[in-house]
């Protein structure tokens, strides 16, 4: 019954507004609610779904809403505004698209950039036709990359896309390519020896495998001290890496000697007219030596001999008018020096060597100071005669 | 240097070494071997005073009391 009620009203409603639908406003809102089966048309099946509620109540998020006008209740008055507006075809939805926000970059502007950096920007949503000044440009979801290379100087990235344009700025880096090391690869090292790299221009973000890295300039300094032993060397820097093998030899710990000398320390009776003869005094070290060398007497006055330290040798050269000894007493001399191999071992030098007595049959002539050494460290008699000149 | 110890120094030379000290000058050893007048001569052997003797004297006087300090025999 109820059935045949509805259908009588929709049929007196479809007949009865025909004729004045079309000079109904046609509000897209009100055209979008009477489409309740939202094919597009305001037609008898609307009316008909409508119909089929009728007296229901209905609410808003209801699909299809038979409750056209939105008053909670399905009746006469939204048979009416269906049968209002019956025969019209409705336009499409209009679908808002929100525009993709730029949201960040990496690395961020400002900053400086390697000539095949990536730069990566990251939107709220798929950014469409994207443009950019320099590089190129490939869009994989939300992100963008944009690759080089770049070329080196200030950069002005522009990138374009459907509803946005963002300028990022950098500066960008000169390639840094290996020119050299020192010492060679392959060869041999002490423990505390620098290696030093040289680039073709300031590297960046260097790290090194062993060691501690100091850039400076085009060049890095690698201090270690090292492990004794074969190893590699890997040094990393912001254009590429490479390996190097090198052998630490175990550190040098041996002070250097004097094996052998033109005196000896302790040496009695040095024939001073020999050594006077050769005008030199030479001593000579287990190794190869840096240092200085001097020529003294017993209380440290230098004689004034001149002093050299060079390879494995100390020399001590005779200057005219300071020959060794007086040839009337015995005199003490004193060699006197420092030296230091290339491990800076040092050795202190004290030769202590005591000159000869030459007689010549003249009467020596001694005072409070030298009476001891020449009168009781004689191997001879002496006659002592205390005079005194009036 | 009186001519007669300059001969002998020079003569004896292979034998024994002669020294000389000023008195005068010298006052350390002077008063250590307690020289009274001069000249004085000490003989020395091995650091050793073996003998002395006082006063001007000709030359082979001077010889002899000197080897015969040291009891050496003159070969001169």
């Amino acid at each position: 019954m109820k059935r045949l009620i509805c259908l009588l009203l929709i049929l007196s409603l479809a007949l009865l507004v025909s004729t004045v639908s079309y000079a109904q406003d046609t509000d897209p809102d009100t055209l979008r609610a009477a489409d309740v089966n939202t094919d597009g048309v305001i037609n008898i099946l609307d009316l008909t779904l409508v119909a089929s509620h009728f007296g229901e109540t209905a609410t808003a998020d209801q699909s299809p809403n038979p409750d056209v006008n939105g008053d909670g209740s399905v009746n006469i008055l939204d048979l009416t505004l269906v049968a209002s507006h019956f025969g019209k075809t409705v336009p499409p939805p209009i679908v808002f698209v929100s525009t993709p926000l730029f949201l960040s970059v990496n690395p961020e502007s400002t900053s400086q950039l390697d000539m095949n950096d990536t730069i990566t920007l990251t939107f709220d949503n798929i950014p469409e036709d994207v443009k950019v000044s320099t590089g190129v440009a490939i869009v994989e979801g939300k992100t963008v990359k944009i690759t080089g290379p770049f070329t080196q100087g200030p950069l002005a990235l522009t990138i374009t896309w459907t509803g946005g344009t963002q300028t990022l700025t950098y500066t960008v880096r000169p390639s840094v390519a290996f020119v050299s090391v020192d010492p060679r690869a392959d060869t041999e090292l002490t423990v505390n020896d620098p290696i030093i790299f040289t680039f073709d221009n300031t590297p960046d973000e260097v790290t090194v495998s062993t060691g501690v890295a100091t850039v400076e300039g085009k060049t890095v300094k690698i201090t270690g001290p090292f492990t004794p032993g074969p190893f590699n060397l890997t040094i990393t820097w912001n254009d590429g890496s490479l390996t190097f093998t090198y052998t630490v030899a175990k550190p040098d710990t041996d002070a250097p000697d004097i094996t052998s000398g033109t005196v000896s320390d302790g040496d009695k009776d040095v024939d001073p007219k020999a050594i006077n003869s050769d005008a030199r005094i030479e001593i000579e070290f287990s190794e190869a030596v840096s240092g200085n060398i001097a020529l003294q007497t017993a209380a440290g006055i230098d004689i004034g001999w001149l002093g050299s330290v060079e390879g494995n040798k100390g020399i001590l050269e005779l200057v005219k008018g300071k020959e060794l000894g007086n040839e009337t007493t015995y005199v003490t001399y004193v060699i006197v020096g420092k030296v230091a191999d290339a491990a800076g071992n040092e050795t202190d030098i004290r030769i202590t060597f005591t000159t000869d007595i030459t007689y010549d049959g003249i009467p020596i002539e001694v005072s409070d100071k030298t009476f001891d050494t020449v009168v009781l460290k004689s191997d001879v008699p002496i006659v002592v005669e205390f005079y005194t000149d009036w | 240097m009186r001519p007669v110890v300059a001969e002998v120094a020079l003569e004896y030379r292979e034998t024994f070494s002669f020294v000389k000290l000023d008195v005068n000058t010298q006052r350390e050893k002077t008063l250590e071997y307690r020289i009274r007048g001069t000249p004085t001569y000490i003989v020395f052997n091995d650091g050793e005073i073996v003998g002395g003797f006082v006063g001007a004297m000709p030359k082979a006087e001077l010889v002899q009391r000197i080897l015969g300090i040291l009891e050496i025999e003159d070969t001169e």
